[in-house]
Order: structure tokens, then sequence, then C-alpha cells
């Protein structure tokens, strides 16, 4: 290989530090801690070098690695790459690793074990979203849920091991849903492959492939599968759970990059490979998305646990991606993508502020709070920036994805939209609630000599707290990245019914 | 000297090895002192290695020698290497178990090599009258080897068990072959192939083959005929249930793949749809009984049940009205390979476990082994997970390559059948798992220490969990090689390609 194989290195590196850690005696913390920041770097380093490389022209993949043969008899491929789609996610991934691994520096139990597993959780997300064959992806996948079954388990909440267990179930029946496509796939394709780019040629679905019914089977085996991980209502009922129970920074991760992945499978595999279907089915996914968003946010209305409400928020936010990927407009699907990212920092920042509360209160009753702008104000002013990120306030990303996909989404579902629209009030309403409860009233005398946000928090919160100012006013960086290849997403979609492309207005 | 003497000799050493390290191995155990005990286990362990150079060595010639009682093919060949690599290790999880007591057992050693030399006489016949000699030759040494915890009334209660349906068992078997022989006329399954039967033989053959198949199922513990297994797993002495849950598999699917090769040329039977439905009633019994067991040799037992049903099915995907899809055998023989190793360690887990004569398996035993003994705890944990089939094992890739294999033989839906009995089985697979990190330790937990040989033996099996799922290609290729015709098979060693494709 004449380059530098940057996509192995940010994938396989963690794995690098795991081994490592191993080998650190379980005495020594801080080696340990400092030797899991050490693992994430390469990726992290390798993101940046990403983002400054990466052809903004050209919707092919680029940082092609392989194919080499892996297993011949099956004609499986290591096969990296990334596109317009995946790659703001691959930045994402190694951004939210590197920041939980400091949110979980005053990790005490078994410590050694804790950041084993999340670097190896680390390498299953990455190679997620690099891997170009189709059982590689699934490896990478099924490589996921291990380290998070155990990282719920051992290290969450009072209701850990039911959570756990749901988790694990519910992930492993999509799995088994994705496996049976992913074989169907392979066997009724013309040559026989996994490589997901060979597969978006439809001349290659022959046999039963071509037959719609059977097309519609195994769209709805993906659909679903990649539905239980966004999740997609009524798939939903682990999340909350999971979350609730996990510990901050796991929970930082879950919503911050595990959702991605199935919102990122839906347009991977759903729309580039079954794009008939995708179009026949596009109204399922657009009421999908509008119940998401509407009964997400009345359940985080409803909520008094902190985190679960920051839960259901994420549901709602997630609604948004669907309701845009629906549009088939080139503004609704650049929308979706940036959504999944800009969800990705502002989500990240609202797990790590509620981990901030717990760790002080060991509660998180939203009732009980009350007051703590004035005993901890600096880290009320994080906690309003992040706040009003969520609500979709102008000025700050999130804003910039939800109009995007509304702009998108108004021109094919005008009445669906225009309930969608409606959420933000919701949205505005759950949030500024929880903010006044929490931050504003009367102080509570036992929280009043609560510590203000420390250094390591403040600098856990800060890059993406950066991230959502920037791309508050100047979304190009990250749009330019995505927007050929969803442009030609949606320019392929064309045939089958899609709206013609046009410019994005930003 | 016969004419066959020579060739017989240079084709069968190993056997002959074995055999004659059993009777070796006895005269070694007469002293009855821990002394002797070690000198039996070096003997009885350096057999199964040589033997297994042996195997892996000899050059497959494919015909039959002494009258059909032997036959030299790749199968065969490949079966015994695997039947004595698990002989091996069995013998490293006896030091292991047994040393530690004032008293050893002494008759546990040679018994194990007896037992393996009628497992391997299993797969290397194709007379059914050595066939079943050698299936006896096996059952009785393990009825024995299951009750040899003498103090504990489980393991006689289980040795009895055993004894009982395993005789109905042999008794089936025998009647199978007698209306078989009734039908053919031969009993040597080389000749019996070149026969062609009248159709008013048809209803003497159909009984002759369902009895046979009722005399497996016995055997490998496939529903209905599964009863004996959890108490029978249970009862018996952890380094026993290990050996026999995978020697008895490779073993009796050995026989099994020959059998079927002759049978599938007369259509009186719908061999394909008969194991089908034995399958899926194998898998779906033995997923779903497994839920409720509380101790891990129970779940083994129904496990073992379960993953009776998958290689069932792949023994389906073989037939295809009348023709024995040969090059379809690779994956039966990676995944009876695949599961005798992970088998094999959980099994070197509960070894471990079980000091001084007492047997630990509740999986309440197992609370906050994950703190206790972190390394023995994420061992078994691999393993656990490998046999659920969860990626990048190798558990994954055997049940993969078989139900790809299923799909593509066109049994479509059996496959997702099984892929979806495949999913629960991770409920129970990861009970034992939730047990050793989820909860905290309770009491004082005393293990006591691995000795050399098992630590070793241990890592190894760790990294083959990983390697064959992480590197599969090639082995896949090389089993994808193991046929019944010599002209097409090479010795197992040659055979394995020397680079990473």
């Amino acid at each position: 290989m004449d380059k530098l194989p940057l996509l192995t290195i940010i994938t396989f590196a963690p794995i690098l530090g795991m081994i490592a850690i191993s080998l650190i005696p379980k005495e020594k913390k801080n080696a340990i801690r400092w030797s899991a920041l050490l693992a994430t770097l390469p990726s992290l380093l390798g993101a940046v070098k990403i983002f400054m490389d990466f052809d903004r022209t050209t919707k092919a993949m680029q940082f092609i690695e392989g194919p080499l043969n892996w297993i011949p008899s099956f004609n499986i491929q290591y096969h990296l790459g990334i596109d317009g789609i995946s790659v703001t996610m691959v930045i994402l991934t190694a951004l939210i690793s590197t920041i939980c691994i400091i949110a979980s520096w005053n990790i005490e139990k078994q410590l050694k074990g804790y950041f084993i597993l999340f670097l190896l959780l680390e390498t299953g997300m990455m190679g997620t979203f690099v891997a170009i064959d189709f059982f590689l992806f699934f490896i990478f996948w099924e490589l996921m849920l291990l380290p998070m079954y155990f990282l719920i388990g051992i290290w969450g909440g009072p209701r850990r091991e039911y959570a756990a267990i749901k988790f694990f179930l519910y992930t492993m029946a999509g799995s088994v849903l994705i496996l049976l496509v992913m074989l169907a796939l392979y066997f009724y394709s013309d040559g026989h492959t996994f490589n997901m780019i060979a597969l978006q040629d439809q001349s290659l679905h022959q046999g039963p492939l071509s037959s719609h019914t059977f097309r519609m089977a195994l769209w709805w085996g993906l659909f679903i599968g990649f539905a239980i991980k966004v999740p997609v209502f009524p798939f939903h009922t682990w999340l909350p759970d999971a979350h609730v129970e996990a510990p901050t920074a796991i929970s930082v991760i879950l919503a911050g990059v595990l959702l991605k992945m199935g919102t990122y499978g839906f347009l991977r595999f759903n729309y580039q490979i079954l794009p008939d279907i995708t179009v026949d089915m596009i109204q399922v996914i657009a009421v999908l998305g509008v119940i998401n968003i509407i009964y997400g946010a009345l359940c985080a209305m409803a909520q008094t646990d902190f985190k679960k409400l920051i839960a259901y928020s994420s549901v709602s936010h997630m609604g948004f991606v669907l309701l845009g990927m629906a549009s088939f407009t080139s503004e609704g699907l650049n929308g979706a993508v940036l959504q999944m990212f800009n969800h990705g920092t502002i989500t990240a920042q609202l797990f790590l502020i509620v981990g901030i509360i717990y760790d002080r209160a060991h509660h998180r009753d939203i009732n009980g709070f009350g007051g703590l702008a004035t005993t901890m104000p600096r880290y009320a002013v994080w906690t309003t920036l992040a706040f009003f990120a969520a609500i979709g306030l102008p000025g700050l990303s999130g804003f910039i994805s939800e109009v995007l996909i509304f702009l998108g989404s108004f021109k094919t579902w005008p009445w669906l939209t225009t309930i969608a629209v409606s959420s933000v009030v919701l949205t505005a309403g759950y949030m500024l609630w929880t903010l006044q409860r929490v931050y504003l009233g009367k102080t509570q005398e036992k929280y009043k000599d609560f510590p203000d946000i420390t250094r390591r928090e403040a600098f856990c919160l800060l890059p993406l707290a950066v991230i959502v100012i920037i791309l508050g006013v100047w979304p190009r960086p990250i749009l330019s990245m995505m927007e050929v290849s969803l442009n030609a997403l949606n320019q392929s979609l064309v045939p089958y019914g899609a709206h013609v492309a046009s410019g994005l207005g930003f | 000297m016969k004419p066959d003497a020579l060739p017989l000799i240079h084709t069968f050493w190993p056997l002959l090895l074995i055999g004659v390290g059993a009777f070796a191995s006895l005269i070694t155990s007469v002293w009855g002192s821990v002394r002797s005990f070690r000198v039996t286990g070096l003997l009885a362990f350096g057999i199964f290695l040589g033997a297994a150079y042996g195997f892996a060595t000899l050059d497959p010639v494919a015909h039959s020698l002494a009258g059909g009682i032997l036959r030299a093919d790749g199968l065969g060949y490949f079966l015994s290497f695997l039947i004595c690599l698990i002989g091996a290790v069995t013998v490293v999880f006896s030091f292991n178990y047994w040393e530690n007591l004032s008293e050893p057992v002494q008759e546990v050693l040679p018994l194990i090599l007896f037992a393996a030399l009628g497992m391997v006489l299993m797969v290397l016949t194709t007379h059914l009258l050595t066939l079943v000699l050698a299936l006896e030759l096996m059952s009785l040494s393990l009825y024995v080897l299951v009750g040899s915890r003498r103090a504990d009334p489980k393991s006689s209660e289980a040795a009895i068990k055993y004894f009982l349906l395993g005789s109905v068992a042999a008794a089936f078997l025998l009647f199978g072959i007698s209306f078989l022989y009734g039908a053919t006329g031969q009993m040597d399954l080389s000749l019996m192939g070149q026969q062609a039967l009248s159709p008013d033989k048809a209803l003497l053959f159909q009984v002759g083959v369902l009895l046979l198949l009722i005399g497996f199922a016995f055997k490998v513990a496939a529903v209905p005929f599964h009863f004996w297994a959890p108490d029978v797993y249970e009862g018996s002495p952890a380094p026993v249930t290990g050996f026999m849950a995978a020697g008895v598999k490779v073993a009796a699917f050995g026989a099994w793949l020959r059998l079927l090769h002759v049978l599938v040329s007369w259509e009186f039977l719908e061999l394909r749809t008969l194991l089908v439905i034995l399958s899926l009633l194998t898998m779906f019994v033995g997923n779903l009984a497994a839920l409720r067991q509380r101790s891990l040799k129970r779940i083994m037992a129904y496990s073992s049940v379960a993953h009776a049903g998958y290689l069932l099915l792949g023994l389906a995907t073989l037939v295809e009205g009348a023709v024995f899809l040969e090059a379809g055998m690779g994956v039966i023989l990676f995944y009876l390979g695949t599961y005798g190793l992970l088998t094999l360690g959980v099994f070197a887990m509960l070894t471990l476990f079980s000091s001084k004569g007492k047997e630990i398996s509740k999986l309440d035993d197992l609370k906050g082994l994950g703190y206790t003994n972190p390394v023995f705890a994420a061992a078994l944990t691999v393993f656990l997970i490998s046999l659920a089939g969860i990626p990048p094992t190798a558990g994954f890739v055997a049940k993969y390559f078989l139900f790809a294999r299923a799909i593509e033989t066109g049994l479509i839906w059996p496959a997702i059948l099984g892929i979806l009995t495949s999913a629960v089985s991770l409920y129970y697979y990861l009970g034992p798992v939730v047990q050793m990190y989820f909860h905290d330790p309770v009491g004082e937990k005393s293990m006591p220490a691995a000795t050399l040989g098992m630590k070793v033996l241990v890592s190894f099996l760790v990294l083959g969990a990983f390697y064959l799922g992480l590197f599969p290609g090639k082995y896949l290729t090389w089993s994808n090689g193991i046929r019944l015709e010599a002209s097409r098979s090479t010795p197992i060693l040659s055979g394995m390609p020397q680079t990473r494709p």
C-alpha cells in the first residue's frame, strides 16, 4: 500500500490500546486512564486528517483500503472506505469517544475492565461506519453489542441487569433480521457479493431479488433491524431503560453514536440497495418520523427523571432525521445527516450535564432540584447553551439542520411537516420547564455547597459547545462534506419518484 | 502374515497406537498411586498427540481393508484427528480434576483411551458390525466414566440412566442393521452402495434406516430421544461430560455422514425431509428447554441438544434426491471442530471450578466470579458467547457457514428458524455471564490452582475461538477439501494452505 491505511488505523488503534491496558496492573489507575485516552488519540487525529483531506467534490468512496480477500470461499473481503454519508459519523465517533474517556475519569469500579470494553466498543463503532463489505459491517455491528452490554450491566444503575439484557435482546433481534437479509442479498445477487457498493447496482438483482414481494420482505427486514437501533417507535422501549441505567459516558456514546447507526443503515442499505421499495414505503418512514417527534416530545415532558427526559428527547430528535430522509429532497437528506451529526454533539452535552449533577446529588429527580444557577453559575451557563441548542435556537447548530429538514419535507409532506413543526413548541416547553425547575427558583438548602463545574467536566463540554456554535453560524465545513454524496443519492432516487435536487441555500 | 497386513499397519498405525496404548495404560495404572496416575496421564497424552499427528499426516488411500472393516479416507482421518485432539484435551482436564484427590480414580485414563478407540473405529469403518462393536466399546467405557464419582449418588444415577437408554439405542441400531442386511444382503457399506435394490425390499429398507436413525438420535441426544442428556451431563464428572459432549458428537456424526453417503442412493425414504424435521424439533426443544435451567451443566446438555439440531440441518443439506453432496461436508466438519473446541472450553472451566470432588455447576455458585477470578471468567464468557454465535468468534462463522449452506441448498425456512432459535440461545448462554459479572461474590471463593497444562490449554482454546472466528478462510477451504474418495484427498496437514490467502 502506497498510502497510510488511515481507516484501518482509526478503527484498530483502540484495540492496541486495549491490549496495552490489559498489561497494566490494575492498581495503577492513572496509568490506565491515560493509556485509554492515548489510545483514542490516533482515531481523533485521523479524523482531523480526514476532515482536512476529504475530497468534497466527489460522491465516490474515499480513503479506500482493500479489497483484500478475507474468507475467499464466501467472497468476503476486508474493504474499507468512506463517503459523504459516513464521513461525518466517523468524525463524530472519534470526537465523542475521546470526550467520553475524559468523562469517565472518575470511574473507580473495575477501572481496567471498563476501559478495555470501552476501547473495544470504539473499534466496533468506527468499523461499522467505514466497512464497505456487508459481512464486515455486520461483524463490527455485532462487535459493539457485547461491550455495550457489559458496560451497562456492570457499571450501570440499580436496574442495570434488566436494562442490559433488554438492550442486548432487542438489538440482537434486529441483528438477526439484518443477517438474514445479508444472506439473501448474497445468494440472490448476480456474482454473489457482500460488497455494498456493488449491491447498489440494480442489474445484479436477479431471480427472486427482482420480485417485488421478496424485495419488500428484505426491505422490512433491514428497516426493522435498523429501526430498533434508531430507535423508531414502537421499537424504542429499550432506550429509556438503557439510558437511565447506563453510566454517563456510556449514555453519551449510546445517544451520540449508536443511535446514528440505525439511520446510517437506512441510508446505506434501504435507500441505496432497495431504492424502489424505499420510495414505495416512504410514507411509512415519514409517518413514523412524525410519531417519533411528537411522541418522544410528549413522553419527555412527562418525565421527572432528568436522564429519562433527555433519553426521550433523543427519540424526538431522531424523528427529525427520519422526516428529513423521507422528504426525498436534497435539503431534507442533507438536513437529516446534519441532524445526525448535530444531535450527536448536542445530546452528548445534555447527558454530560445530567452526569455532572448526578455525580454531586446522586439522584436525578427534576423536582428535587432548584436554584442550581445560584450555587453553580458556570454550570448553568453550559446547560443553557446546550438546552438552547436542543430547542433549535437560531445561531446554534440544531436550528440549521431542523430548518433544512422542514424546508425539504414541506415540499413532500406539507401536513406532516406542519404537525412536526408544532413540536418545536413542545421541545421548547419541556426543555425550558426543566431549566426552570432545576436551575431557577428557590435554592435548595442541601445543595448549597455543591462545587461548580470542574475544569475536567468543562473540558468535555467545550469542544462540543464550540462545534455547536460554529455550525450554528457557519455549517459549510460539515455540509460540504456530505452534500455531493447526498445530492447524488437523491438524484439516484429520482427515477423512482423523488424530487429533483435543488440548492441548499446554506 | 496375510498379504494386507502390511498396508493395514501402514495406513492405520495411529489406531493401533491408541489400542496398544489403552492396554499399556491399564498396566501402568495398576499400582494405584498418585505417581502411577501421572505416568499414565503422560502416556495417554503422548498417545493421543502421536495418533493425532499420525492421522494428520497419513495419505488417504480410500479403499477398504480387512474386508471392509477399516477404510482409510479423508473423512475418517480428519474425524479421527479431531477425536484424538479431544482425547488429549480430556487427559489434561483429568490431571487437573483427579490429581488433587488423595486417591485418584485410576481406571479413568485407560477408559478414556478405550472410549477414544471406539470413537476412532466408528469413523474409520464402513462395516456395520464393526460400527456396532465400536459404538459399544465407546459406550461401555463412557458408562463407567460417567459413574466414576463413586461417592456421589447423582453420578451413579447418571451412569444407570445412560446405560439403560444407551442399551436401548444399541438395540435399535442392531435391529436396524439386521433389517438393512435383510434388504441388501450386505454388511459392508461400500459393497452395499453398489447394490441395486428392488422395490419389494423397500419396506425392509425403510424400517432399517428408521431404526438406525433412532439409534444414532439417542447417541447425539436429538429430540425426542434426548431425555437422558441433562441428568447424565449433570451427574458425570466435568472432564467426562466434556469428553462425552464433544467426542460422541464427532464420532456419531462421522458415522452418520458415512451412512448417508450410501443410503441416499435408494430413494425409498424422504431422508432430507426426515432430517429437517428431526433437526427443527431438536433445535427448538433444545434451545427452549435450556432457557429454564439453573445449572451450567444442564444448560450445556440442552445446548448440546440444540447444536445437534444445527448439525442435523447440516446433514440435511447434503441430501439432494439420490445424490450425496460431498462438497457440503466441509461446513459440517468445520462446525464439529468448532463445537468441540468451544464445548471443551466450557468444560475446562467447569473442571477448574470443581475441586476436591465437589462439582460446581449451579449458576448461583458462579456469582461474582468475574471479580474473584477475572481471567477464568473472561475465558468462560468467550466460550459461551461463541457458542451463542456472536462474532468475531468461531461459533459465529461456524453457524454462519452452516446456515448459508442451508439457504444455498434451498432449506430456506429451516435456516431462518435455525437462526431465530440461535438468537434465543443467547439468553441462556448469557445467564452464567450475568451471574459472574453483574452480581457481587458471595462468601469465600477458593479456586484450586490450575495446573500449568490447564492454563496453557485454556489459552489455546481461547485463542482458537478467536482465531477461527477472525481467519476462518483457510480452515474452511481445508475442511471443504475433505472427501470420501481418495482421488481428491490429500493428507490433512499438507492439504492445509500454508500461506494466508
